[in-house]
């Protein structure tokens, strides 16, 4: 297949943070000691993106919430953001009705359907982002305004952060687009297998980018799991494993490696047993920096995995047919 | 600039972190008398704490099963926030107004020093539940809140005792009513208990995990079942096993179960529960009925009661499948 529309998607999401970053927004003068983000799929990932990369530094907590049940201590000292790129995702519509009777502070994201809507005639904010893509390629647009509502509340240090290393970023992408980068090395290793992604917590927002986007984009099963997880109790399972298919992939961020260290350790504990695996180490002069780059080289292997195997990475039938039955529609 | 090694590479073991599971652990069996240790484990005082706001607690270890399990009732029942760790990484917002809760049975768990360390340091109240090792140590000689469950069991046998432990903190807390939440449950988790050992329905889902690598699904108020399953066929079964949860699964990764050729080296297995919310139980059944479609081995488990219940329920239910496949203990 030739170059699909999703590798413009991909290109474009750096261009996409710098469109939406410094975005004003004006949330009064309420103050607000915690922030809630309710969404699904692909417009939540970008949610936990920012917690992975803020957790370091944000004194208060940023939660992702991707169910219609949301926590009891949502509240008016709540900054809540609602994300729906469709403006129509069921889950989310309820988490929005939850929230709205909390009396939190609310934002909402989207780029039409029926929240756009409610939430202006509510008198609630609503950023707005373009039409005309799958959910999970909002994800520039959605962490470049999560950045600017935080921003907004006086927390705008990972604002700065992400701006700081976007034209590395621009570069390590570019770099991906060539032809025998390791981008293509890896959509070529995958190809057949299924990927288990196994990271600490700080990269937890990796591991489910890239889940989502084998899932989606390349129609591959993957699975992902905690690197203390995995020392606790699956180096043995994976040791015993006589299958063919199942393919650990450790990643982690270059700085992690260092001699005594808890991945360096658990990297040669795996060695020691002897199964295949894959070290995947991020190189990157900011914890932000690292993760970015890995977010981009995930989306970039799996879209070019689907263009090897002749599918189109956008399309995802089977989400709108369950969509559909779950509404009552024929 | 990226690195990537492929490995596949017979090295020296290091064995100060990342230790490999020794023949010991690997016959960790769960005990049938979780309802009991949990009922012993809620007899036992914890002093009135500060109350809380703001609850950072670190599992480690199986006992995030105990962790999920309960913090699922102050989720939805009380305004404490409680966030969840699972390794080295300590949140920048932890304060003096934080509690910390560490949580590890064998209080050996290799990332405890940094935490406790950390933790001091920015003046959170600390609190351990564990059986002794480090964790007992450092909470003594700092003046933590330490909470000791019995030593001697295996991590999946002292799950009931952290239960109850986790518990009895939180009403000391000031999350008033779990307690009386879990008391009131617990015939109810020993009459279920009674029906699914060695019964018909745990040997045939035990007959359908035998070949195949599974893979479970639960809403997210289950995640202790999902993770005790999924424990449970590694470190008991010696065997691979993967989790994930609704309703996120039908936003992505059902499209490669449906489309992805590997699917046949997989069993699904499915809790279901009813929640307050009509739409998750919708997705849910629509998901189970999607699924067959498809040709993909699927087994639904429907796990009642309230919360907590349920979520022991399934705890129980993934016990007794798991011994059953070991053999019947």
């Amino acid at each position: 297949m030739e170059q699909t529309q999703a590798r413009t998607r991909l290109h474009n999401f750096l261009e996409d943070i710098r469109y939406s970053i410094d975005t004003e927004i004006d949330l009064g003068e309420r103050k607000v000691n915690g922030i809630f983000m309710g969404a699904m799929g692909g417009s939540a990932i970008a949610s936990n993106i920012v917690a992975n990369c803020c957790a370091h530094y944000l004194d208060m907590p940023l939660t992702t919430n991707r169910s219609p049940i949301i926590p009891k201590w949502v509240g008016k000292d709540t900054l809540s953001i609602i994300a729906t790129y469709s403006g129509n995702t069921d889950e989310t519509l309820e988490m929005y009705n939850k929230v709205k009777a909390t009396g939190a502070v609310m934002v909402v994201i989207t780029s039409g359907g029926k929240i756009k809507g409610i939430a202006e005639k509510d008198g609630i904010p609503v950023l707005t982002v373009p039409t005309g893509f799958q959910p999970r390629y909002s994800a520039g647009f959605m962490i470049g305004y999560i950045a600017a509502i935080m921003s907004s509340i006086g927390l705008p240090e990972f604002k700065n952060r992400l701006k700081g290393c976007l034209a590395s970023l621009e570069n390590y992408r570019n770099y991906l687009e060539s032809p025998g980068s390791l981008a293509y090395l890896l959509a070529d290793k995958y190809k057949g297998s299924v990927p288990v992604i196994c990271t600490e917590s700080k990269y937890k927002c990796v591991s489910l980018r890239w889940k989502a986007a084998f899932n989606e984009n390349a129609k591959t099963i993957c699975f992902d799991t905690a690197l203390s997880e995995f020392r606790y109790c699956e180096q043995n399972p994976w040791a015993e494993y006589k299958g063919k298919n199942l393919r650990l992939i450790v990643l982690t961020g270059e700085n992690d490696l260092a001699a005594g260290g808890p991945v360096n350790n658990a990297v040669k504990n795996i060695e020691s047993l002897e199964f295949p695996f894959d070290l995947v180490a991020v190189a990157g002069s900011s914890h932000e920096e690292r993760v970015f780059r890995a977010l981009i080289l995930g989306d970039y292997v799996t879209v070019y995995m689907a263009e090897a195997a002749g599918i189109d990475p956008e399309t995802t039938p089977v989400i709108t047919e369950l969509k559909k039955r779950i509404r009552g529609e024929k | 600039m990226m690195v990537l090694l492929p490995y596949n590479i017979s090295k020296a073991i290091s064995e100060q972190y990342g230790r490999r599971v020794t023949s010991d652990m690997v016959s960790d069996v769960p005990s049938r008398s979780l309802p009991e240790h949990i009922r012993e484990s809620l007899e036992i005082k914890v002093p009135e704490q500060a109350k809380a706001s703001m609850v950072c607690l670190f599992n480690f270890e199986a006992s995030g099963i105990a962790g999920d399990t309960v913090s699922s009732y102050v989720f939805s029942n009380s305004e404490v926030q409680v966030h969840t760790m699972v390794d080295r990484s300590v949140p920048a917002w932890v304060t003096e107004k934080t509690d910390v809760i560490i949580m590890s049975y064998s209080g050996n768990s290799p990332e405890i020093e940094t935490i406790y360390d950390v933790a001091m340091r920015k003046k959170a109240r600390i609190h351990c539940i564990t059986s002794g090792g480090k964790l007992a140590e450092l909470c003594r000689s700092n003046n933590g809140n330490l909470l000791r469950i019995p030593a001697g069991l295996n991590n999946f046998e002292a799950t009931g005792y952290e239960i109850g432990a986790l518990v009895n903190l939180y009403e000391a807390m000031g999350i008033t009513g779990i307690k009386d939440a879990m008391t009131s449950v617990l015939p109810s988790l020993i009459e279920y208990r009674d029906s699914v050992w060695d019964s018909r329905r745990t040997l045939n889902i035990s007959e359908e995990m035998r070949n195949r690598v599974p893979v479970i699904y639960s809403v997210g108020e289950l995640r202790a079942v999902h993770k005790r399953c999924k424990m449970l066929v590694n470190q008991v079964l010696g065997r691979l096993a993967f989790a994930g949860e609704l309703p996120e699964f039908d936003h992505n990764e059902i499209v490669s179960w449906t489309e992805d050729r590997n699917s046949d080296e997989f069993l699904i297995l499915m809790f279901r529960i009813k929640t307050d919310s009509e739409l998750l139980n919708r997705i849910q059944d629509t998901v189970m009925e999607l699924l067959p479609e498809y040709d993909l081995k699927i087994q639904v488990i429907d796990l009642e009661g309230g919360l907590m219940e349920r979520a022991i329920k399934g705890i129980i239910l993934a016990d007794a499948v798991v011994c059953s496949m070991k053999g019947g203990v």
